[in-house]
C-alpha cells in the first residue's frame, strides 16, 4: 500500500460521509452570561431609543413617509452621527474578529458566514455614514438657497403642508434605510444569543437531543474508524499506521476538536484529552506510533499494527459508546 | 561552595599581574577536582551497572546518560526542570546557553551542577566593568627565570565557563569572550590556540538592570545557542527547597560526576544521528521565514537561527529517546532558541510586550507539517508520498 492509498482512504470517508457543522452559527465562543446579558440589554436599550428618538422627532408624519426632520438639513449633525455610527460599528466589527479569530472546528459553511459577517460589519461601519452624508450634501446643493431660507417664512398655520421636495424623500430614506438596518442588526443578535443559549443548553445534556444531528456525527464517525481499519489491513504497515491516526483525527473532528493548522499531533492529543474526547493512553499510543511512521525510517511491521488497531479500537469505543464497535468495518 | 566569595580582586588589580590568579575568575573550582581525576582517559560511564563505552553511543543510550545527568542535577536545582532541560539541550547540541533573569534564582547553581554532573573542567569569570580581554584569554607574561614570553592561558580555557552576568563589562571585553565561543579559539600575539574539547559557555545577565550595564548587541546574541529564563519557583517548589536545605544541613547537595568530556562529546555525536524528515526541514524554515515577515518583528531570525532549532529539536528528540524529529521538538525549543536573535519594532518596546510573548504567538500560528506526507522538498509534484520502510 502506498500513499495513494491513504489519501483513498481518507477521501472514502469524507465522501461516506460529508461533514456536518458541528456548530453552524458563526460566532465567539460563549462569553460569561453576565457580560452577554448586559451587552444585550444595552444594545436593546440603545435601539429601542433611537426608534423611539426618530418618531419624536418626526410627529408630524408616519415611521416611513417622506418629510423633513428638525435635524434633517444639517449636515453637521449627520457628520456627528456618522462618526458615532462607524466608532460604535467599528468597535463592534473589531471585537467581532478578535473573538472569532481563534475559533476552530467551523465547518466550511460556517467559516465562509463568519468572513461574510466580519466584512459585512466593516463595510457598514465605514459605507452608511459616508452615503449618508453624501446624500445629504447632495440635497443641500440642489435646493436653491433662497428657496431654502424662504420656506419656513412661507408656512402659515393651518395651510397645506408644501408638498416635500425630492431632498426631503432623500433624508427619509436615509433614516428608513438607518433604521431599518438597526432593527436587522437587533434581530440578528437576538437570533445569536438564542442560537448560543441553545447550543450551550444542548452541550450540557448528556444523551442527544436532536437525532438526526447525533446521527451524522455517528456516521462520520463509523466512516472514520471503518477507514482507518481499512488501511490496516493492508501490507504497508507505515501507510497503515499513518491513515489509521488519520482516522482518529477524523474521528476526533466529527466530535467537535478539529486540528487546528498549528496543532502538532500532541497538541491535538492535549486538547481531546483535556475535553474527555480522547481515552489518553490509547491516544498517546497511536500518536506515538504515528510519529514513529511518519518522520523516521524504523522498519514497521506487524506487531505496530496491532498496537494500531488496538488503540483504535479503544478510541472507536470511546468516542462512540452506542456504536456496535464491530459493525463499522 | 558558595560560587560568589573565593576572588574578590578586581580587574584593575590582576590586569596589571596577569602572573598572579585572576582575581575574579574563581579558578578550576572543586567542580573541576571531583573531575580531574577522571578526566579524557575514562570510557565507561554510569553510577555502577550496565556501563556504556563513550565511544560509539546510539541516541537511546545517549539519551539515557542525559536523562540520569539532568535526574542527578536535580536533586541540586529543585523546581526547575524545563530550564535544566534547556540547558542540557545546549549542550548536547554542542551550543553555549544564556540565562537572563534577576539575581538570586540559582543560574550559578544550576552552571556548576552541570560541570559538576558532566565531569567537565569548570572556571567562572565575573564581569565586572573594568575587566579586560586579556583577563579573559590570557596573556603572555615575561619569565624572569628564562627570560622569555610565557603565555598564561586565561580562564577561557577550559571545559565549561560560567560567564557570569556578561551584560557588565565593555563591549570589547564581550567580544574577547564571543570570538572565542564562536571559533573555540583564541589568537593572541599571532599565536593561535585551540580551547579544549568541549567547550561550553553558560553566560548569565540581568535583564532588567540598567545601570553600569552594557546590553549585548544581536549579533553577539546570535552567537548563543538558546536563551533560558528561568523565573520564580511556585510557593510549593520553593517551599521544598528550603525544607531540602533544612534537611541537608549543607549549603548545596553534593552531586556526583556521571561522565566525563569524552562522554559529551560521544553525546554530541549521538545527536548527529537523529534523522530529520523533509517536512521538519520545511517547518522550520516555515518558523524562520515567518519572523522575517511578521509585522511586530523589524529583525528576523538568521539562518544561524534554523541551524539552532534543528540541533536543539535533535538534542530533544535524544532526550526524549528518540531518533527522530517531530512537530512537537521543534515547536518546544522554538522561542529559547530564536526569541533572542529577533528584534522587535520600538512601540513594542513601549507597549512591554516581549520577543517571547511575540515567538510563542507566531509558532502558534505557523501550520505544521501535515498527517499525511507532502510532497519531497524542493519538488513541486502533488503526488503523495510515503516515506519508504
Amino acid at each position: 500500500m502506498t500513499g495513494s492509498n491513504v489519501w483513498t482512504a481518507r477521501a472514502e470517508a469524507r465522501s461516506d460521509a460529508p461533514p456536518s457543522p458541528p456548530g453552524a452559527a458563526p460566532g465567539p465562543e460563549p462569553a460569561p452570561d453576565d457580560r452577554r446579558t448586559l451587552r444585550a440589554a444595552l444594545t436593546l436599550a440603545a435601539v429601542v431609543g433611537l426608534a423611539f428618538a426618530a418618531l419624536m422627532l418626526r410627529p408630524a408624519t408616519g415611521l416611513f413617509s417622506t418629510g423633513g426632520a428638525p435635524l434633517g438639513r444639517s449636515s453637521g449633525w449627520v457628520a456627528v452621527l456618522g462618526i458615532g455610527w462607524a466608532i460604535v460599528v467599528g468597535t463592534l466589527s473589531r471585537d467581532y474578529r478578535a473573538a472569532v479569530r481563534h475559533l476552530s472546528g467551523l465547518t466550511p459553511r460556517a467559516e465562509r458566514l463568519t468572513s461574510v459577517a466580519a466584512w459585512l460589519l466593516l463595510t457598514f461601519a465605514v459605507v452608511l455614514p459616508i452615503t449618508a452624508l453624501g446624500i445629504v450634501n447632495a440635497h443641500h446643493r440642489s435646493v436653491p438657497p433662497d428657496l431654502a431660507v424662504r420656506a419656513p417664512a412661507m408656512k402659515l398655520p393651518g395651510a397645506p403642508r408644501p408638498p416635500s421636495g425630492g431632498g426631503h424623500a432623500t433624508t427619509g430614506n436615509v433614516v428608513a434605510v438607518v433604521l431599518a438596518l438597526l432593527v436587522l442588526a437587533f434581530a440578528v443578535l437576538v437570533g445569536r444569543l438564542l442560537l448560543t443559549a441553545f447550543r450551550g443548553r444542548r452541550r450540557t445534556r448528556h444523551p442527544a437531543p436532536v437525532p438526526s444531528r447525533v446521527l451524522d456525527e455517528q456516521e462520520q464517525l463509523a466512516a472514520a474508524v471503518g477507514s482507518g481499519r481499512q488501511a490496516l489491513l493492508g501490507t504497508d504497515a507505515r501507510a497503515a499506521v499513518i491513515a489509521c491516526y488519520a482516522a482518529m483525527e477524523e474521528s476526533l473532528a466529527a466530535s467537535g476538536v478539529a486540528r487546528r493548522v498549528a496543532d502538532s499531533p500532541s497538541d491535538l492529543l492535549a486538547r481531546a484529552a483535556a475535553l474527555g474526547q480522547l481515552p489518553t493512553a490509547a491516544g498517546t499510543a497511536l500518536t506515538a506510533l504515528f510519529h514513529e511512521a511518519r518522520y523516521s525510517h524504523h522498519p514497521m511491521g506487524s506487531p505496530e499494527l496491532e498496537r494500531a488497531r488496538a488503540a483504535l479500537d479503544t478510541i472507536a469505543r470511546h468516542l462512540a459508546p452506542a456504536q456496535p464497535a464491530e459493525g463499522v468495518c | 561552595m558558595t560560587g560568589t566569595t573565593p576572588g574578590t580582586t578586581h580587574a584593575a588589580t590582576h590586569a596589571a599581574t596577569p602572573g598572579t590568579t585572576h582575581g575574579t575568575t574563581h579558578g578550576t573550582t572543586h567542580a573541576a577536582t571531583h573531575t580531574a581525576t577522571h578526566a579524557a582517559t575514562r570510557t565507561t560511564l554510569g553510577p555502577c551497572e550496565d556501563p556504556v563505552t563513550t565511544e560509539d553511543l546510539t541516541p537511546q543510550q545517549a539519551g539515557k546518560l542525559a536523562r540520569e545527568v539532568l535526574a542527578e542535577i536535580e536533586r541540586a536545582v529543585v523546581g526547575k526542570p524545563e530550564a535544566l532541560e534547556l540547558v542540557m539541550l545546549g549542550v548536547l547540541a554542542g551550543g553555549h546557553v544564556l540565562i537572563e533573569d534577576l539575581p538570586g534564582l540559582g543560574k550559578t547553581l544550576l552552571a556548576r551542577s552541570f560541570a559538576t554532573t558532566l565531569g567537565l573542567e569548570f572556571r567562572r569569570i565575573q564581569f565586572t566593568p573594568d575587566l579586560l580581554p586579556s583577563d579573559v584569554s590570557g596573556a603572555p607574561f615575561y619569565d624572569q627565570r628564562s627570560g622569555e614570553m610565557v603565555f598564561r592561558p586565561g580562564p577561557v580555557f577550559t571545559n565549561l565557563l560560567l560567564a557570569d552576568e556578561i551584560n557588565r563589562t565593555p563591549p570589547k571585553t564581550q567580544a574577547a569572550l564571543l570570538e572565542a565561543m564562536a571559533e573555540a579559539q583564541v589568537s593572541i600575539d599571532g599565536t593561535t590556540r585551540r580551547l579544549p574539547d568541549p567547550f561550553t559557555v553558560i553566560a548569565t545577565a540581568n535583564p532588567i538592570e540598567y545601570d553600569g550595564t552594557y546590553a549585548l548587541p544581536e549579533a553577539q546574541l546570535d552567537r548563543f545557542l538558546l536563551r533560558v529564563r528561568m523565573g520564580y519557583l511556585d510557593a510549593e517548589s520553593e517551599a521544598l527547597m528550603l525544607r531540602a536545605r533544612i534537611d541537608r544541613a549543607a549549603p548545596e547537595a553534593v552531586l556526583r560526576p556521571l561522565a566525563d568530556p569524552a562522554a559529551v562529546l560521544a553525546m554530541r555525536a549521538a545527536v548527529e544521528r537523529v534523522e530529520v524528515a523533509d517536512d521538519l526541514v520545511r517547518y522550520v524554515m516555515d518558523l524562520i521565514g515567518a519572523t522575517r515577515s511578521h509585522p511586530q518583528i523589524q529583525v528576523g531570525a538568521s539562518p544561524r537561527g534554523g541551524l539552532a532549532l534543528v540541533q536543539l529539536g535533535r538534542a530533544r528528540a535524544m532526550l526524549d529517546d528518540r531518533d527522530y524529529l517531530t512537530p512537537e521538538d521543534v515547536k518546544a525549543v522554538a522561542v529559547p532558541a530564536l526569541a533572542h536573535r529577533v528584534s522587535l519594532k520600538p512601540e513594542l518596546w513601549v507597549r512591554q510586550v516581549s520577543a517571547d510573548e511575540v515567538l510563542t504567538a507566531l509558532v502558534a500560528e505557523v501550520p505544521t507539517p501535515q498527517t499525511l506526507p507532502g510532497v519531497p522538498l524542493g519538488q513541486g509534484s502533488t503526488a503523495a508520498a510515503v516515506p519508504a520502510s
